[in-house]
């Protein structure tokens, strides 16, 4: 509002016609100091987004080359497919006990680096859950393959004490490649919520004669809660995606969605249904969103 | 932000905290340890020890295409 004031200190009393027009004037300036985000979000947020949209009432030719022609509905009609469902619902699962096995995990270690007395310490512990991940995931993917290999250590240990056996290319495989891959998206934000709650809260109770798990359950967990719901999110949705890890850690023995929407613009060549699946994924996700914060997350 | 000493964990807990710690991050660094010491192997193949060397540092340096990619 500087220009408004600088206005009425040049002319005196305010003149309605002129502040209108300053007000004016500075929402403009608004707009367009916003307009490279505004730019950035439709070019490379709703775009695509559209394209792929409109991708999905296209027609193939006969060599599965999307057509911007005869739009019709195939691509969705694949949705009703009992395949389609079989997968989706695996993919569902299994991002599920990911997500909750990340939880599971990461909530005692973002606990342990949230109750370092050392504001330093604390610091540190956080950059070292990070380092790992400025290498490239994909290496990162193959080194686990090798780490879980048949003649690797982990798998000799097991064999030889009759824990575990095979690693590669079984279902613990892949959620080991699964939980290696989400565990700092369910970190990062439980460490947040953890890091500035208010610890006197808790000493309070203890002082009314609340035991440590009493404490903990009644206390500790409720105000960890935003971080809770925002970590189960940004696990439950990249890795309902997940097929990288599937395929190089399961041996692409169970198709996934991720998988299947490769699959559909890839070897397929079925561009339409593709996009009408991944879609739909979207729609779900945002809807889904949406409910879990309007239920739990008014604090996040 | 100080720690009250009541929200401390007791020192049951707080072991248990620090084991789990460490072992995630054990958990973290392994495939990336994994990665660095295999640089050094002679073998080509990943999972076969072949000696210690540079050999692939060297190639890499001496890589044109790579090092021209690195400077873009």
């Amino acid at each position: 509002m500087t220009l408004t004031r600088e206005r009425q200190a040049h002319e005196g009393p305010a003149n309605p016609e002129l502040e209108r027009r300053a007000r004016a004037q500075e929402s403009w300036r608004g707009f367009f100091h916003a307009l490279p985000a505004y730019v950035y979000l439709i070019l490379f947020f709703a775009l695509p987004l559209i394209i792929v949209f409109v991708f999905s009432f296209a027609s193939r030719s006969s060599t599965g080359k999307p057509r911007l022609e005869n739009w019709n509905l195939d691509g969705w009609a694949t949705l009703t497919d009992p395949l389609v469902r079989t997968i989706a619902i695996r993919s569902f699962t299994m991002a599920l006990l990911n997500t909750v096995l990340c939880l599971l995990i990461a909530y005692p270690f973002a606990y342990w680096i949230a109750t370092r007395a050392n504001k330093r310490t604390r610091t540190l512990l956080l950059i070292a859950v990070l380092i790992p991940f400025w290498s490239n995931f994909l290496v990162r993917t193959y080194a686990w393959r090798m780490l879980l290999d048949s003649d690797g250590y982990i798998t000799q240990f097991g064999e030889f004490t009759g824990l575990w056996g095979r690693m590669l290319f079984t279902l613990p495989g892949v959620f080991i490649g699964l939980v290696y891959g989400y565990l700092p998206f369910m970190v990062l934000p439980l460490y947040a919520a953890l890091e500035r709650m208010d610890w006197s809260l808790v000493e309070a109770g203890r002082d009314l004669y609340a035991s440590g798990t009493e404490a903990f359950r009644k206390i500790t967990l409720p105000l960890s809660k935003p971080g809770i719901i925002a970590g189960s999110i940004l696990v439950f949705i990249p890795s309902l995606g997940a097929y990288v890890t599937p395929d190089i850690l399961g041996g692409a023995k169970t198709t996934l969605l991720g998988n299947l929407i490769v699959t559909q613009f890839g070897d397929a060549r079925n561009w339409p249904a593709g996009s009408a699946l991944s879609g739909t994924i979207l729609v779900v996700m945002l809807v889904a969103t949406l409910v879990y914060f309007r239920t739990g997350g008014r604090t996040v | 932000m100080t720690l009250h000493q009541g929200a401390a964990p007791r020192r049951r807990t707080d072991r248990f905290l620090t084991a789990t710690g460490w072992m995630v991050f054990a958990f973290l660094y392994l495939p990336i340890v994994v990665v660095i010491v295999f640089s050094f192997s002679a073998s080509s193949s990943v999972g076969l020890w072949g000696g210690f060397t540079f050999s692939w540092y060297n190639r890499m340096f001496h890589n044109e295409q790579l090092m021209n990619a690195m400077q873009n």
